[in-house]
């Protein structure tokens, strides 16, 4: 999991690429870079927070006005600088990159590369991938003059071809050195990718590409919507804005996206994160009414931050009080634990603080996004029991993870989710609550499509449906991609 | 522009010939330690005398004014020829001794790996003594053991269960025998599957394969009779092998970019020049033979008679560390090269006997290897003697060709008719589909 952005401005943009990566922050805190073009690429990147990486000489020596940024999730023995984006190649021409996503035929793709293309890539990444194939299909054929609507034709193309060859998720912005800025999503339209403008009063307008829209308001940016699902956008250097859709499959939006991963603020095509959240709440509610009827919990305690809207939400409609009995501070950042690989009940310690006055002698009904390992939520409950609640119940606002995420949210393989292979019964004494339930399918699509424009005709929700895409991996591939991706 | 090629086998003639395509029309030069008549042809100078003598070499170097060396056989590799010709300023394609122990210590390899921890190594154990040899032997089970002596022995150091040694104790006498001459070995747990290729073009941070080629080693038909240097070997018009999973053609570069960069950290510089891994495909995935740091003999000729890139320009390049630069180009067609050897080769060759090529009809894809001009006659001195590559679209015209040129080759010579053959091939690849379901179903 990434977030990316891509500017095109009229003025110098290592700012705006800097603020919007500090609004991108909760997407990925491991490494981050930002890549601008100004006859030249100039490139800064490093590990940790966006804050920690970039000063003010950093941002001001990134010249240009059009520039890529991304923000990178955690990978497993990652803690590297070799996988870092936006990633770029000098020769044909300059082109740069950054993606959110993760492919899953890209063995297969890298093979190909090296051995067809005798490239030098770096194997462990699948990034590289969209580069070369990107720099191979504009290498090939001729490619017209400028930069206007034949150039563009001719990216549709490439892209296009892309398409056919490249499976998996993929939210891409790029650079072409001289031609412009180029946009494009999966054909499932997998991971989010939103666009806005700003109008200057000469009528002239900046573009913005995000992963999100939580930066648009800060910079003055007016939401125009996403960039469709096979949708291929193109700037140049003029300005003149280019949109065609290339290649559409069924929309299959990642849900995990609306149920965790998203800032609730965020609008993700058409529907906004934190009214989907609410409605998980809601939904939540409605079913505790059916399921226990006779339990009414005193309090509803979110599992913070991520879970605080369904929580709030599911108070509401409960008509139980709504406390924040478990605190997070916010300013704990990336735990220096957490790379130790300490044990993940300790985590939990470390970054929330149980108030006895809001749990003591209280049936304390806990709220969380989801429930993976199981780990983290047998530990909240432990706390929660210390500080002598009287009952302890748990609500999962999502339905039980029961498969890997080849699409790059970052899931453990099937042996580390409790629910695939516990009963709802073992995991509620696992848990050591009172009652348990589990968001059902149904009542999450519902929370997440009941209002909105969208085109949403299934998210996808393999994690929990085990509908994976037909161009998926095998389970058996899966098991050694799993392993490697996360 | 004046190169150099040290080494005289038909993998230099392979090189000389790729030089000599050049549009940068360079002076051509070699030290050899035989006269090689088709490199002859193509050098302006000939020096016939010990490569392994590095001081001996770099005078010719000197004297020929040379701008760029490589490289071809590894036992100069081993004597530090590449660190006394750079020293000198010559720039030379080739790793330095100490990165060529890669190859020429089986030892010092096989602990990078492990130190670096790299996977898709074999078990092993080294010794330099008898003690715990038996054991080892009996630990890793009848059947299922290799020995490797630590050093450059030509391609006869290395034993393998089953096809040279029939039983532990026939393998505890290999080992004495090592023993006996002082020489250190290693016993290694004995893969099974299909063996593969994967040479790659390195400045030591960019890291270009070349299409994968097979090789043959036993001598005779179905993989039968002692090892030898390499009966030929082909490679498939998508750089591939038909028998590998994309899976297994990714793990060996992994590999391959791995040992490089433990290399540069272990030795302290990059490896520059050609890393040759030697790979198995198994049922639990590839498994690395061996690493060796130059151009195999005959894999050579597959790969560069289908090099569309410039030679001299990429190995200028490589030599500079700017491999990045460099677009690198093979011809998507298959190759099938075939080795004429003398009657009695490996073991009891007849030597210095007469062979006539005027007969194949395009020479210019017929490789000199021990062969020398004497009077109007080719002499085969003993070791393999000429090699043919047969290239086009598929395999099984490209098989048809070199073994139509090879039949043309007139001596007391044989070949390995079976090389690049279509049913042979395909028994590859369903020995390869069995060892996968068998691993499926466990």
């Amino acid at each position: 999991m990434c977030g990316i952005v891509g500017i095109f401005n009229h003025q110098p943009v290592a700012e705006a690429l800097f603020d919007s990566l500090v609004h991108l922050q909760h997407r990925g805190q491991d490494a981050a870079g930002i890549l601008t073009c100004q006859n030249r690429f100039y490139v800064k990147n490093g590990l940790g927070l966006v804050r920690d990486i970039f000063d003010k000489e950093d941002v001001l020596a990134l010249r240009g006005r059009l520039g890529i940024a991304h923000t990178r999730y955690p990978t497993a023995g990652g803690n590297t600088l070799a996988e870092v984006q936006p990633i770029w190649i000098g020769s044909p021409r300059g082109i740069a990159l950054a993606h959110n996503g993760n492919l899953t035929n890209h063995h297969e793709l890298i093979s190909e590369l090296v051995m067809n293309q005798h490239r030098h890539l770096d194997s462990t990444t699948d990034s590289e991938v969209l580069l070369h194939l990107l720099a191979e299909g504009l290498d090939k054929s001729p490619v017209p003059e400028g930069d206007g609507r034949q150039y563009f034709e001719k990216l549709c193309e490439v892209v296009q071809h892309l398409y056919h060859r490249v499976k998996g998720s993929f939210s891409v912005v790029s650079l072409i050195m001289g031609k412009g800025l180029l946009v494009f999503r999966d054909p499932h339209g997998i991971r989010p990718l939103v666009w806005g403008e700003r109008v200057h009063q000469d009528g002239t307008k900046d573009y913005i590409f995000a992963s999100e829209t939580t930066m648009f308001y800060a910079l003055g940016f007016v939401p125009k919507g996403d960039v469709q699902h096979g949708e291929v956008v193109f700037v140049n250097l003029k300005g003149e804005f280019f949109r065609q859709s290339v290649r559409q499959q069924t929309f299959h939006p990642c849900i995990f996206e609306y149920v965790y991963f998203a800032r609730p603020d965020a609008t993700l095509d058409d529907v906004s994160v934190y009214r989907a959240r609410a409605r998980m709440g809601e939904n939540l509610a409605g079913l505790w009414k059916k399921k226990y009827p006779h339990i009414q919990p005193d309090v509803v305690i979110p599992a913070p931050f991520t879970s605080n809207t369904a929580a709030l939400a599911m108070a509401r409609a409960l008509g139980v009080a709504y406390s924040e009995g478990l605190y997070k501070n916010p300013f704990i950042g990336r735990t220096f634990i957490m790379s130790e690989g300490k044990d993940r009940a300790q985590q939990v310690r470390y970054k929330l603080t149980p108030q006895r006055i809001e749990i003591q002698n209280k049936k304390v009904l806990i709220v969380d996004d989801s429930i993976v390992r199981g780990t983290t939520s047998r530990e909240i409950v432990k706390m929660v029991r210390e500080h002598d609640a009287q009952e302890v119940y748990f609500a999962s606002a999502s339905p039980p993870i029961v498969g890997p995420c080849f699409y790059g949210i970052d899931i453990p393989s099937r042996d580390d989710l409790i629910a695939a292979h516990q009963s709802e019964a073992s995991i509620k004494h696992y848990l050591n609550v009172d009652a348990l339930i589990y968001q059902t399918l149904d009542d999450l699509v519902e929370a997440v499509t009941r209002r909105g424009a969208h085109c949403i005709e299934k998210p996808c929700m393999a994690c929990m449906d085990g509908c994976y895409l037909s161009d998926s991996p095998s389970i058996q591939e899966d098991k050694l991609q799993t392993e490697e991706v996360i | 522009m004046n190169i150099l090629v040290i080494g005289s086998g038909a993998r230099e003639h392979a090189m000389a010939r790729a030089f000599a395509r050049s549009e940068k029309k360079p002076a051509l030069f070699c030290c050899g330690s035989t006269r090689n008549p088709g490199i002859l042809a193509l050098t302006q100078a000939y020096w016939c005398g010990n490569i392994c003598h590095p001081d001996s070499v770099l005078q010719q170097a000197q004297a020929w004014q040379i701008d760029l060396a490589i490289v071809g056989p590894e036992a100069p590799l081993q004597q530090g020829i590449v660190d006394v010709l750079e020293a000198a300023g010559i720039a030379t394609v080739g790793p330095k001794q100490a990165l060529a122990r890669i190859e020429t210590s089986k030892s010092f390899a096989r602990s990078l790996l492990q130190k670096y921890q790299i996977s898709g190594s074999p078990a092993f154990q080294t010794f330099d003594s008898l003690d715990g040899v038996k054991a080892y032997l009996n630990q890793l089970g009848e059947g299922r053991y290799v020995i490797k002596a630590d050093g450059l022995m030509g391609g006869k150091g290395v034993r393998v269960a089953g096809d040279h040694l029939h039983s532990v104790q026939e393998a505890y006498q290999f080992c004495q025998a090592l023993n006996a001459h002082q020489l250190p070995f290693l016993i290694e747990e004995k893969l099974m599957g299909q063996e593969f290729s994967m040479l790659c073009l390195t400045d030591g941070e960019t890291v270009v394969p070349m299409p994968l080629v097979q090789d043959h080693k036993r001598a005779f038909v179905q993989d039968q009779g002692p090892n030898t240097g390499g009966m030929g070997s082909y490679s498939d018009q998508n750089h591939s092998l038909p028998f590998l999973t994309s899976s297994d053609v990714l793990s060996a570069y992994k590999m391959t970019q791995a040992v490089l960069s433990a290399l540069c950290e272990e030795c302290g510089e990059p490896y520059k020049g050609i890393l040759y891994g030697s790979f198995m495909a198994t049922k639990s995935g590839v498994q690395l033979i061996e690493y060796n740091a130059r151009f195999g003999d005959p894999e050579a000729m597959n790969l560069l008679s289908i090099l569309e890139s410039d030679f001299s320009v990429l190995c200028q390049a490589l030599a500079a560390g700017k491999l990045a630069r460099e677009r690198i180009f093979f011809k998507p067609l298959a190759t099938v090269c075939k080795y004429a050897v003398p009657f009695g080769y490996p073991d009891q060759p007849l030597k210095n006997r007469s062979l006539d090529v005027s007969r194949v009809e395009n020479p210019e894809q017929l490789y000199f290897a021990s062969v020398e001009q004497s009077g109007d006659q080719l002499l085969a001195l003993g070791s393999r003697a000429v090699a043919v590559v047969g290239i086009a679209p598929n395999l099984v015209e490209a098989e048809r060709l070199a073994e139509k040129e090879i039949a043309q080759i007139q001596g007391q010579l044989f070949h390995r008719e079976d090389i690049g053959k279509a049913d042979f091939i395909h028994r590859r690849i369903h020995m390869m589909k069995q060892l996968r379901q068998k691993q499926t179903i466990v």
